[in-house]
């Protein structure tokens, strides 16, 4: 079958300016991210594996190259195009959660949607089953700050689902939490995907990563490799974990 | 001590923006104060500097209607102890003066027959020209308000007219001339040689009149020397006698509109700055809790986190406050210099004097950053790491926030129930409540002020309108009689008359007094002056506080201050004596004016032909016209035809005399002031809303991260400061319309203004309130485009 490519960029660069030094985070990445698809992306800390996802999310601007999502090429997107792409066409999370402080659970939730317009019943009752599905229903009229990092890491992936998002990211959504919590955050990305929704996750976790389909490995700024489960005849869990654990050791 | 030191230097490295900004905020800070204090006690001590300096004397006697006999009256003054006593000055008055071919109008001028210096008492002080004993044959001194007034200099040629003779003289001296020197006031003496004096005014039918200084050692002792005096003359003293106040008057009257717009402005600039300096402090120190909870798990002790801060903002503190000192040094000289320039001596303003008050004004600020770092630092020492970490603040702060944005923000403000860009804006001034009050006070503080100064200065530029209610006539030409021996007032008012373009006349009588016999107080009894009007007060444009101006024989007018002394109503019935015969009259009402401070009462000619069915008033002529357009014409005709008797001016050249004065002593110094304040405010404003932005970058990041537009972002933050601001505004035009002249009129009104005749002009209030408005907002958004610039990766990371 041959999968149709939902984000598509050639010759991605990012290089940082620290006053007088450059360096150089993302170099001459070509690469596909395909509709539907639990992509994973692996590498070593300080890899450029936050960078590449802000890049792919135009979360943040590309130093060269190009990206394009769904035929459209969004690095030459003005303010305007570019924020309602955020609004719209993804949904991000963040390594540190990053929720508003002043907002409680649900209205952080429901704040993508309303600034997409969508009509507050809507919004209202969509973040409510997203709530419910995440189980932090309870929590939804307090602040961060008043629920575990958990809770607030749910909240987060519920605001990033709220408007349907084209594509989901999520920099190490369960690298704050402990294993119960992590678990079900993964269970909940699994279930996403299983409808169909395109995914493309930051983890260090190998029991993480084996919930994939494709595994692309980042090192200093470029594509390690790239693994393509269906290649493998790994049915269980187990196996697909032996496979990535030699895969990964293999790369480093 | 390496762990402080480091982060000490990360500080100040790190954050250059915000640490720039705080810097500007104290410098700016410690000119306002530094100026503001500097002006006050300058401009404070300047006038009684000088007058100590020239044995400035508290009184003085004019003798012009030959009531008493001036020698015996010296002799008796001079005889007393703890009174000092001046020489007989003998003169004679004109009214013209012509400077490089043109007549200066609205001068009063008394040609001093000059004796040898010193006179005693008000010693001549020599600003340009060579130091005499008295004037060469020839030449003239004059004093420096009317030499700096038209920009005289030594050398120049002053021409002068009797009606008959015309002749020159020569300026070989500019001195300070203390009682006739002050800003506003029109009349002027001129030092004259005695040979000059006596040819040059030979011609003038006038016999000498004197005038005489005193000096009380002890000035509250005056009235017990009076008293004698009186029981020497077996009568009150009859003639002419200015009192102190009406001396120092319009020094301390310009001084006192300067200083209270000074003290003011820099009572309030100190307030906003010192707040600003605390906010700026504390907030920079509480944003930072996270990092000093990290600190604090790291081991850093609470002392050491706190001389960390201590040192950053005392070494900001130290940069900031020597160049805002400097500065002041400079705008507090131009202030001075434009405001009380006819008291300046080429160098008066003793750099010792300035140096020692900046100095105090500089440890002062230094002490008060000192303190305000010291005690938001300090809050720190309950900082328990994991609270901070968590919650960015203490738990306390946290559980407040919490209560503020759950109960109320929640359930009023919610998502649900307003547009997104309205929550947003409105949370962001919720949230910090401190920095949104700031910005509102400042907004309302800002526009009252510059409210408030537009309303005065607009009433004195347009002056004209308001004529009355500073106590003068609003006649379209006044005529001033100098000899009338040459002048016949049947003839020209016949000639007058039958003009159609003349409305009509009205007479003031010559100078004179009146006096109040004291009625068993030990205040004495009061001199004032008297007008004597041959006419109708009301016709002419005359106002009254209260009540009406007299009509009748029997009825008097007091000014305010008279009426305060002799605690005298509508109604009452008082004594007076004028020309040392007694009167008794029913006060009819009670007015204000400018002119002697409200030391004077209206009669009418009426009450003086009792006792001098003769007298004919025909000192000063008001004429009404029915069209004020013709006034200059009319003032020119006359001044032709009568050049030999009168001196006739339209009331626009003499409004434009004084709006030139006032231009140039009371405008420039406010302006000053008004922009410096202006700027600050901006500044403060801007770097408030900076600080609010950054705070929240993570927050506006997120905003952006899921879809909203910069745009949208900086319109919601902007339009909550615009809102803010606009509410601070309409409370400002409030505070600057009502509240501020209130405290202004209770600092007039022992000058004899108790209700300022304010013009409010709507069309210039409105603009000059919503600068404060426009500085906000153009402020905030400025400050917000930090969002624009930035992408959301690093609005939420950093
Ligand atoms: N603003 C910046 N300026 C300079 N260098 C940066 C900046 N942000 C990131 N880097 C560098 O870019 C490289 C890639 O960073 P990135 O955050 O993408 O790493 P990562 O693979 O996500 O690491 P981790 O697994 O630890 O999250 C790192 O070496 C980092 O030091
Ligand atoms: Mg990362």
């Amino acid at each position: 079958m041959l999968k149709k490519a939902i984000i598509h960029a050639t010759n991605l660069c990012k290089t940082y300016s620290t006053g007088s030094e450059q360096f150089h985070a993302i170099r001459n990445i070509d690469l596909d991210i395909y509709d539907g698809d639990f992509t994973v992306i692996m590498g070593n800390s300080g890899s450029g594996k936050s960078t590449l996802l802000y890049l792919l999310s135009g979360l943040d601007s590309i130093t060269a190259g190009e990206v394009y999502f769904q035929d459209q090429r969004i690095d030459t997107y003005n303010e305007k195009e570019i924020a309602d792409f955020r609004a719209k066409k993804i949904g991000y999370i963040y390594q540190s959660i990053n929720l508003v402080p002043d907002l409680t659970l649900i209205e952080n939730i429901s704040l993508p949607s309303y600034i997409a317009g969508h009509p507050k019943k809507e919004v209202k009752k969509k973040a409510l089953s997203l709530m419910n599905a995440m189980s932090i229903e309870e929590q939804q009229n307090r602040l961060p700050s008043q629920t575990s990092g958990g809770q607030q890491q749910r909240a987060a992936i519920a605001r990033a689902l709220i408007n349907s998002p084209d594509i989901l990211f999520a920099d190490e959504p369960t690298g704050s939490l402990n294993y119960d919590q992590g678990v079900a955050v993964l269970d909940i990305l699994t279930e996403m995907n299983r409808k169909r929704q395109s995914i493309v996750m930051v983890t260090h976790d190998i029991k993480a990563a084996c919930r994939a389909d494709r595994l692309i490995y980042i090192r200093d700024g470029k594509i390690g490799g790239v693994l393509e489960f269906e290649k493998y005849d790994a049915t269980t869990i187990q196996d697909r974990e032996n496979v990535i654990f030699s895969y990964v050791s293999g790369k480093e | 001590m390496n762990a402080v030191w480091t982060l000490c230097v990360a500080n100040l490295r790190e954050k250059k923006i915000q640490n720039g900004l705080t810097a500007l905020l104290i410098l700016l800070a410690t000119l306002l104060l530094a100026t503001s204090v500097n002006v006050i006690l300058t401009t404070g001590n300047l006038f009684t500097a000088i007058h100590e300096k020239t044995n400035g004397s508290h009184q003085i006697l004019k003798f012009t209607n030959k009531l008493h006999d001036p020698r015996m009256v010296n002799d008796w003054w001079s005889k007393q102890d703890g009174v000092a006593t001046s020489k007989l000055l003998p003169f004679k008055n004109l009214t013209t003066v012509m400077y490089e071919g043109q007549e200066i109008p609205n001068l009063y001028l008394y040609m001093m027959n000059t004796p040898e210096l010193p006179f005693g008492v008000d010693e001549p002080t020599f600003v340009k020209g060579d130091v005499r004993s008295n004037p060469a044959t020839g030449t003239i001194w004059i004093s420096t308000a009317l030499a700096y007034a038209h920009g005289m200099s030594l050398g120049d040629h002053l021409g002068f007219t009797t009606g008959l003779e015309k002749f020159e003289l020569e300026v070989s001296a500019i001195v300070i001339d203390v009682p006739y020197g002050a800003p506003f006031s029109n009349g002027i003496r001129i030092w004259m040689n005695t040979e000059d004096y006596q040819e040059k005014l030979s011609s003038m039918q006038v016999s000498d009149m004197y005038m005489m200084g005193l000096r009380f050692n002890d000035y509250s002792q005056n009235a017990y020397h009076w008293d004698r005096f009186e029981n020497f003359l077996g009568t009150p003293f009859l003639e002419s006698k200015d009192e102190f106040e009406t001396i120092s008057a319009f020094y301390l009257i310009i001084n006192k509109v300067i200083a209270f717009a000074m003290s003011f402005l820099g009572v309030v600039m100190m307030s906003i700055a010192l707040i600003t300096i605390g906010f700026t402090i504390s907030d920079a120190i509480l944003s930072n809790y996270k990092t000093i909870g990290v600190l604090k798990s790291l081991g850093l002790s609470a002392n050491k986190i706190i001389l960390t801060y201590v040192s950053h903002y005392s070494f900001l503190a130290i940069i900031s406050i020597i160049p805002g000192l400097l500065l002041s040094h400079f705008s507090s000289k131009l202030i001075v210099e434009s405001s009380l320039s006819n008291l300046e001596m080429e160098s008066t303003t003793s750099s010792i004097h300035g140096g020692m008050i900046s100095l105090v004004v500089g440890v002062f600020v230094f002490l008060l950053v000192f303190l305000c770092v010291l005690i938001y630092s300090n809050k720190t020492r309950s900082i328990e790491p994991a609270q901070a970490i968590r919650y960015g603040m203490s738990e306390v702060e946290n559980s407040k926030m919490t209560k503020r944005l759950g109960s109320s923000g929640v359930n009023k403000f919610g998502f649900a129930s307003y547009p997104v860009a309205f929550v947003i804006g409105l949370r962001n001034l919720l949230k910090n409540r401190k920095g949104s009050l700031l910005i509102m006070v400042l907004a309302t503080v800002t526009s009252a002020v510059l409210v408030f100064g537009f309303v005065l200065l607009n009433s004195i530029v347009s002056i004209e309108k308001t004529m009355p209610l500073w106590g003068y006539d609003s006649s379209d030409i006044s005529v001033v009689v100098f000899n009338k021996a040459a002048f016949s007032r049947g003839d020209f008012e016949k000639e007058m008359l039958v003009d159609e373009r003349v409305e009509t006349i009205g007479w003031m009588g010559d100078e004179l007094s009146g006096i109040f016999p004291s009625e068993g107080q030990t205040t004495g009894s009061k001199s004032v002056s008297l007008d004597i009007m041959d006419g109708n007060y009301d016709e002419l444009g005359f106002a009254t506080l209260k009540g009406n101006n007299p009509k009748n024989k029997n009825e008097i007018a007091l000014g305010i201050n008279v009426a305060k002394h002799l605690n005298k109503d509508i109604g009452d019935v008082t004594e007076v004596y004028i020309d040392g015969n007694k009167h008794t009259l029913t006060v009819t009402g009670i007015y204000q004016t400018i002119r002697e401070m409200s030391n004077s009462a209206r009669i009418t000619v009426d009450v003086v032909k009792v006792y001098k069915p003769d007298y004919y008033a025909t000192f000063l002529g008001y004429i009404m016209l029915k069209n004020t357009a013709d006034s200059d014409d009319i003032a020119a005709e006359l001044n032709a035809k009568y050049k030999n008797s009168v001196n006739a001016l339209a009331k626009q050249t003499l409004i434009d005399s004084v709006f030139k004065e006032a231009v140039s002593i009371l405008i420039v110094p406010m302006s000053i002031m008004g922009l410096m304040f202006v700027l600050v405010t901006f500044i403060i404003i801007y770097s408030t809303c900076r600080m609010n932005i950054r705070k929240e970058s993570k927050t506006y990041g997120i905003y952006k991260s899921v879809g909203m537009t910069s745009i949208k972002i900086r319109q919601c933050v902007t339009s909550g400061v615009v809102v803010l601001s606009t509410i601070g505004a309409l409370l400002g035009i409030v505070v600057g319309t009502s509240i501020l002249p209130i405290v202004m009129e209770s600092v007039l009104s022992s000058y004899g203004i108790v209700e300022l005749p304010l013009l409010f002009n709507w069309g210039g209030i409105l603009p000059m309130a919503c600068i404060s408005i426009v500085s906000a907002g153009f402020g905030s958004w400025l400050s917000s485009r930090i969002i624009a610039k930035t992408s959301p990766r690093i609005l939420v990371v950093e």
